[in-house]
Order: structure tokens, then sequence, then C-alpha cells
């Protein structure tokens, strides 16, 4: 019935690039709304009546009447640089510049966790013991090293629920083969493969930096770290493309038919490449159980004369999750626990035991950690009263604001809609887009609230991402405002 | 009108290096290389600091002590042997001469020539707006793939000839712009800012053409007459765990380029024939117009070379100087790739690290639009690379039928010089990172530096 106050014509997508949808997504805010208010239907949308301001992602409204029967049905999002003030915009700038440095740091998924782990510290986070008292800050990495809980203590104790965010830190990246080295000709080559979707030729023809881990000794033994590429003065490795010349057979249909056409070059011959690797403390046999990772070399960037947008390595997993550790760090502690989970594997949905596994597992660590040993019933109603936002990949247009893809995740009206008041009351505008989140429609059969939430990164799955400064400033805004109270 | 007013313009320290003879005589002058590492790092710098034809060509010139620069519109025709001399014409392309003991009249000059233009994306500045100017788009500038300048940081460099005709250079190397998308027409649709255009709340708008007149004081008429590049941001780098290759972009052909230059600049004692060596400009959009192989240029300076030695610069002089003339086309072939050997036919592909590769033909299919070499230049080349030790391999520029590409041989070959092609060969061709081989590149220095004195 309530349906019927929404005409037709605002479901259909609006005029916007690429492939986005429902762009201006706050037309479909009402609807939901609606749905789960159905005593309120047809009363108006409290909170943004009369506003007529045009968001930046709105297209050309008319101005609506007072008179108007439809004013106040439909308001619109205040998005865009146009609603920053001074102050503001100094304080996105600080957490853009200081967002960048943390993408440099971050280009492995245990070097990501790493550093999310030491900015916890810094607020005041401690290893999670056996227990985790009411206001406490705590961490918890999980074996393996890529993937960890940051949590504060609930004062309601377990029975409260935990109110988490949970983030994935692996980018796409290319992995070096168990054997990786041959000599082809006068060049030695190092054998890859992919690891996650990748637009495979855009990792053609520009500086790569291999980061290699060797774990000797076994489990937990002292692994060590070989970074070649980052450092000023490194040399960087490539994987050349076929001249623009030759290619008009072997790229016929595509420029990388075959992924296997995805070899760097290490260098001129077995000997030399062999000689470097032992002077960095590495055996070639090392490389067969190591972790070796090829990703873009060098530091994040700020983009564009005004510096308002950053181009970096991995954004659109470790973006939230470095806006939700920093959120966090600066939370007072609820009723509930607040937790960042953060996960890894997310590049191939894959069932590591640091993938979305990981996020039960952390979840009733905290739980026991806060209420003792829990019996089942216990558990199952803390989990009952849990809620997480859940971070994805959703498609949305540049400083438009936090993404959320109803779609994707098959959310519960009402777990919608709690995340999108506690975005509404920090006046983080939202939009809706395409995407898929698997991770938060599995989580939700742990029997607890999933919400997926994405910043709108463009370039995705190339070695270098883009966000706009303000979506981390929205993110940032709307993931406090998830924390608090 | 040709040369005068422009170049001094575009080189102000160039003034320095009048009447600076000898190595050491300017505070510009690199020592000649002892070693591949020492040349490395001395290319590494030529192509940091040479990321346009025009910028290239103003390195070339500002670190050539001893070469006196000569206006042929307006100087004197006097030079003997030994001299050494610098030609430039409207910034974009220069000549460096060693008069050498016979006479060009006589016995034709040793001539190489190659080209310090580079394939890029270009920005159309041509009709900005407050609007459009935070998306612009560039243009191709030769033979690029699209996709390789998406998603990746640039720099804009290059030059406004600002109303009234003054040159500005442009480099914009702390601002990063970006693509992700192509235009319909193909080309790459450029993001400059992302917010507002009009002076907000929060700050005031900071916009590419505010940025480009709050440092030079240009507007968007200015920047009607421009040629602005678009580079990644890496500076030139070491590529391969054992540091074996140099990963910049501009290799094809600053590669040559720079070995050209480096070689004329340590030409010891005064050559037998008169060394030249021609940095060109627009190799990648066919050699046409004043700056390209094409240019009658080279004519301007033979002829006031041929009256500097004190003869005739007649039409029938100079065309027996020409044809006297043996020259190098320096260009770069693509080297054996790992990842697709199938476009090289084995036997024929230029190798990393083997030597520069010579190539007796280019073009497509049956050689067509290339120039075929004569037997005996192919020889004294070899024969000079030998003599001095430095490695020297033959190639094809990759099967017949996978494609082609041509070179500037064409443009010698038609004026009756006889000519071949050589060149260091560089992997990943035409792409932002380009690779070649730090021996590759020592080796082809001593080969040509011989050939030159010899």
């Amino acid at each position: 019935m309530c349906y019927a106050l929404l005409p037709p014509t605002r479901l259909r997508p609006k005029r916007g690039p690429g492939t986005v949808r429902g762009v201006n997504g706050r037309a479909w805010l009402p609807l939901f709304a609606l749905a789960a208010l159905a005593p309120s239907c047809g009363a108006g949308v409290p909170g943004e009546a009369g506003s007529s301001s045009r968001g930046a992602s709105g297209g050309g409204t008319r101005k609506s009447k007072t008179a108007d029967s439809q004013a106040g049905l439909f308001p619109e999002a205040k998005a865009g640089w146009r609603h920053i003030d001074r102050a503001t915009r100094a304080r996105i700038d600080e957490l853009a510049r200081d967002y960048v440095d943390f993408l440099g740091r971050a280009k492995t998924p245990r070097r990501a966790v790493a550093a999310l782990v030491a900015m916890y510290k810094a607020a005041g986070g401690s290893a999670l013991g056996d227990s985790l008292a009411a206001g406490q800050r705590a961490f918890w990495i999980a074996p393996g090293g890529d993937a960890a809980l940051l949590v504060i203590g609930g004062r309601g104790g377990a029975s409260a629920g935990v109110r988490a965010v949970v983030a994935a830190v692996d980018g796409p990246r290319i992995d070096l083969k168990q054997v990786p080295l041959y000599q082809h000709d006068t060049a030695t080559m190092l054998e890859t493969s992919l690891y996650g979707t990748l637009a495979l030729e855009s990792w053609l023809a520009r500086p790569l930096a291999l980061y290699v881990r060797v774990a000797r000794g076994g489990k937990g033994g002292g692994g060590s770290e070989i970074v070649v590429g980052e450092a000023p003065g490194d040399p960087v490795l490539a994987i050349p493309d076929v001249p623009i010349h030759l290619r008009r057979k072997v790229q016929a249909k595509e420029p990388v038919a075959d992924p296997e056409r995805m070899d760097a070059y290490a260098g001129a011959s077995l000997a030399a490449v062999r000689a470097v690797l032992r002077r960095r403390g590495l055996r070639e046999a090392d490389l067969t159980e190591a972790e070796a990772y090829l990703v873009p070399a060098g530091p994040a960037a700020l983009i564009g004369v005004d510096r308002a947008m950053v181009a970096g390595y991995g954004q659109s997993r470790l973006g939230l999750a470095y806006l939700a550790t920093r959120a966090l760090g600066a939370a007072a502690p609820d009723q509930a626990t607040l937790a960042v989970i953060l996960v890894s594997k997310s590049q191939i949905e894959g069932a590591g035991s640091t993938g979305v596994g990981f996020v039960g597992r952390a979840l009733s660590r905290a739980l026991s950690a806060l209420g003792g040993e829990l019996d089942v019933l216990a558990s199952r109603r803390a989990h009952a009263r849990t809620a997480l936002l859940v971070a994805a990949i959703g498609k949305g247009e540049a400083n438009g604001g936090l993404v959320l893809t109803p779609e994707g995740d098959d959310a519960l009206p009402g777990a919608l809609r709690r995340a999108v008041d506690r975005l509404d009351r920090v006046h983080v505008p939202v939009q809706i887009g395409e995407g898929e989140s698997r991770a938060a429609v599995d989580l939700g059969s742990l029997d607890l609230d999933a919400v997926a939430v994405s910043l709108p990164v463009k370039s995705q799955g190339a070695p270098l991402e883009l966000c706009s400064a303000l979506d981390l400033h929205y993110g940032l805004t709307g993931l406090a405002s998830w924390f608090a109270p | 009108m040709r040369t005068a007013p422009l170049p001094l313009l575009l080189l102000p320290p160039l003034a320095a290096c009048f009447g600076a003879f000898g190595p050491g005589g300017s505070p510009a002058a690199a020592p000649a290389p002892a070693s591949a590492e020492a040349l490395a790092v001395q290319y590494r710098e030529f192509l940091d600091q040479g990321r346009t034809a025009a910028l290239a060509v103003r390195h070339a010139a500002d670190r050539a002590p001893g070469f006196r620069r000569i206006d042929p519109l307006t100087d004197e025709p006097r030079a003997s042997p030994g001299d050494r001399l610098l030609f430039i014409d409207r910034g974009h392309t220069a000549v460096f001469v060693a008069v050498g003991k016979k006479k060009l009249a006589e016995r034709g000059a040793r001539l190489i020539a190659s080209h310090v233009d580079t394939p890029a994306p270009r920005l159309d500045t041509s009709h900005l707006t407050r609007e459009n100017q935070t998306r612009l788009t560039a243009h191709r500038y030769g033979g690029i793939k699209t996709y390789h300048w998406l998603h990746r940081p640039l720099a804009a460099v290059g030059q406004v000839s600002v109303r009234g005709g003054r040159v500005v250079d442009v480099d914009l190397a702390d601002v990063w712009f970006w693509s992700e998308e192509l235009t319909p027409s193909g080309d790459l649709a450029v993001t400059t800012s992302s917010t507002p255009t009009a002076d907000t709340a929060g700050s005031p708008a900071t916009t590419f053409v505010g940025e480009l007149h709050r440092r030079y004081g240009l507007t968007a008429p200015d920047l009607i007459a421009a040629e602005l590049y678009l580079v990644p941001r890496e500076p030139a780098r070491e590529v391969g765990l054992d540091r074996s290759l140099i990963g910049a972009h501009g290799q094809d052909d600053r590669a040559n380029s720079f070995v050209a230059w480096r070689a004329a600049l340590d030409i010891a004692a005064p050559p037998e024939h008169t060394a030249v060596v021609w940095l060109l400009d627009r190799e990648e959009v066919g050699s046409g117009g004043p700056t390209g192989a094409e240019s009658r240029f080279l004519e301007l300076v033979f002829a006031w070379l041929l009256r500097a030695e004190g003869g005739p610069a007649s039409e029938a002089a100079l065309h027996r100087a020409l044809a006297a003339t043996v020259a190098l086309s320096a260009d770069t072939p693509a080297c054996l790739e790992a990842n697709w050997p199938e476009v090289h036919e084995m036997s024929a592909a230029p190798r990393l690290g083997r030597g520069p590769a010579m190539f007796p033909f280019t073009g497509r299919g049956g050689k067509v639009g290339g120039s075929a070499a004569h037997a005996e230049l192919m020889a004294s080349v070899m024969a000079s690379f030998r003599r001095t030790g430095a490695a020297i391999q033959t190639g094809e520029l990759g099967k017949v039928d996978e494609g082609g590409g041509g070179t500037i041989a064409r443009e010698f070959a038609q004026r009756g010089i006889d000519v071949v092609d050589i060149g260091v060969c560089v992997a990943s061709l035409h792409s932002p990172l380009e690779l070649t081989a730090k021996s590759d590149l020592w080796a082809a220095y001593r080969g040509f530096r011989a050939w030159l004195a010899e």
C-alpha cells in the first residue's frame, strides 16, 4: 500500500556514470522506512523534512514549493565538498595524509594487521589475555598474523552482545609460484600466479615490489621478511607487455587472455639472481615454502591539484579496515562490546583459517573473555544481540558517501534501518549501489545482523585504486557513529 | 626567424657554455663514464631531466661543455677541425658536430640520428572552461596502449607559448593526475581535481587552471598553444633483483639518443670524418615538421659547415657531401620477451644483454616501407664494434606479418645517405615502463664512440 507513495519513475536507475544504479540513493530510503514502520506510513519521514538543498550527486531536482503535497517526502542528502567547512577540510586533509602513510605500510595482510594493531596500541589497546574487563581495550592477533580482533569490553557484559565492523586487509596481488625462477634465453624470470580478481593489463609495465615471507623452523618459528622495491634506491620488478608493434595477433581479443603471461623479470642470469637472493639471506629453495607477493612499488599518492583523492594499493579493502580501527581507537566504551575484526582471504572468498571464518572465532573469544566460559544459551543470546557492519565492495559515486548494497547483503530492513539511522545521526550521506556481499550473508547465519557497507572506490582490481578523501571522512564519521552509544 | 629568439629563451644556462672548451670547462660537465654503472647513472639522470623532447634537447645542450652554440641563420660560417658545434632548432631538435680532419665536402660525415620524442598521452588544453578543467582529454602522441595509462598517478610536463610569444615551462611534478576510463573517441579522460571549481565555505577553489595561474601566471587562452605530456610519476629505476636493467618511460628512443650524444661528447681528438649526432623530434608521429627527420634543418647545418670549411654550399656540393655521408639510424627494436615469445623469430630476435642490435631491414611484410642497408655499411659498423670489444648482435623488428614498425632510416636514405638501423633493444616497448639492459647501453656507447671517431 505504502509503495504507492513512491512514483514508479523513482525506482528507475538515475542517469549517472558507469553501472552505478540508483545513485541518488536517498530516494530509496523512505521505501525501507515506510516498509519497516507501517503505522507511520504516509506521515512523511522525520529528520530532514523540508530540506531542499541539492546533494552533489543529485541531478537537477526542482526545488519543492511549500504548498507542494510532496514536500518533505524526498529529502536529499547534503553530500559533496560544497557542504564542507574550512575546519572540516583541514581535518579531512590530515586524515588523507595519515591514510596515505598507512597504505604504504600495509602492502601485505600481515603488514596491514601489524600497522592497524600498532594504531590500536597507540589508542590504549593491549594484548588480550584470558579476561576482558568492561571498558578495556585489547587486541588479539590470529595465528598467521593476517587477522586480528580489536575490542573494547562492553559495560553490559557478554549478554549485551557485540557491535563490530568486519573488514578485510588483503588486496589483489600477484604471487610467485612455488618454484618460481627459470631462465628464458638471456633473461631470468619469476613464474607467477594470481591472487584475486585482477584487471591484468593494468599490472603490466609498472614498478612492482617483492615481499617474501619465510618461516624457517616451522610454525611460530622466527620468520623473516625480505622486501625488494620499496626502499629508495632499491631495484623494482616488472611484468613486461608485448610491444604495440607486434600485438596484432596475440592481443587481438584482450590484452592478457592467458594469465600465464604475467611472469616478472627477475634479472639477467639465474646465477646472478641466486647470488642476490643469497646476499639478502634467502636460498632459492626458501621460495618454495615462502609467501612471496608482487605488489605495486612505492607509496600511495594524493591525486589532483586539490589533493582530494587518494591513489593507493588495496583500498577497496584496506580503506574501511583503517577507518574502523581509527574509529574504534577513538570510541568510548558502551553497553555492548565494540570490536573491529580484521580478516584476510577476501580476494579469493577463501576458507583459510584467517578468512571470514575467523569472525566467529573472534566473537567467541571476545565474549568468553568478557563473560567467562559461556554456556550455549548465553552465547547464542549474545550472538543474537550482535550487529556487524561488514566491509564490502560496492560501487558508488565518488564524494557520494558510504555505499550500502541491500541487494547484495539481503539484510533485513530493521538491521539496515539501524545502520542507516546511525549514519543519518552524523549526516553521513548514503548511496545505494550494486555489490555482492557473500560475507555478510554468511555471517548473518551466526544469527546476528550483518549489513554490508563499502567505500565508493574506483579502479577496483587495478594495482592502485582511487578513493576520495571526502568519502574517507564520511567513512570515519559514519563508523564513529556506529561505535557511539 | 627560425632559431633566433626562441632557443635563447628556452636555454638561458646555455650562455655559460659559450667559449667553454674541453671537459670540465662547465660546472654542468659530467666526466666520460668509465663503466656500465657510471653510464647508467648518467642515463637515469638524462631520462629524469629529459621527459619531453624539448627537455631532453635542453639537458643535452646544457651538459655539452666545449660545444659552441651556432645560429646558422646569422652566425658567420667559420670552423676548423676539432671544433665542437651545437645547432638547435626551435628548442626541439639539436645537432652536435665534431668537425673532422677530412673535408665534409669530399668525404662526408659520420652521422648518428636518434629521436628524443616518445609515445605518451598529450593533454588537450585548447578549450578549457571553468567546468571542464576538472576532466581533460589526453590524445595519443605516438603508438600507446591506452590501458597502460589508466589507474596510475601521472605528472604533466611540457611547454606553453603564452600570449605574446613567451614560452613557459610547465612541470607539475608534485601533482598527480589520474585516468580510469576512456572518452568515446578512445582518448584518456583525465581527472585533474574533484572539489568544487568555485570557492566554498571550506576553501578557495583549487583547480587545474587556477594552479597553473598561481605557479606560472597562465590563463585559459594561454593554454591554447601548449604541448603538455602526461608521464608516469616514477623516476627511472633499476629493474631486476640483480639491477641489470633500467626501467623508465621514454627509453624509445632516449636510450640511443643518450648513448649517441654521450659518444659525441667524448670523442677525444679531432675525428677523421666530421662526426654528427642529431637528436630528433616527432619520430613517433611520422618524422614530419620542422623538427623531425624529414626537416631540411640538416641541410641548413650541412650548408653552414660546407661554407665554414671554405667551400661552396651549392646544391651540387651539398648532394655530394650527403652522398658521401654514412649514417646510423639509432632506434630501438623490441627484445625477445619470455611472456610473448611467439611474436619473434627466435633466430632473429634481439636479446637483452647482447649489445645493440643492428637490423638491416625494417618495415612490414616483405620489408615494405623499410630501408635495406648495404653490406659495406653493415661490415664497417661490425668492424668498429669488434675493434673496441663492444658486444653487438643483429636482429629484426619481429616476425614477418606479426606487425612491424618503421624508423628514421628512410628519411636519410632518401637524401642519398647510406644508412643502417642499430640500437639498444627495449623490452615492454612503448609502455610507461620500458626496460633496457645496462650492458647494452654500455656496448652501444663504446661502439658508437669508436665508429664516430674513425
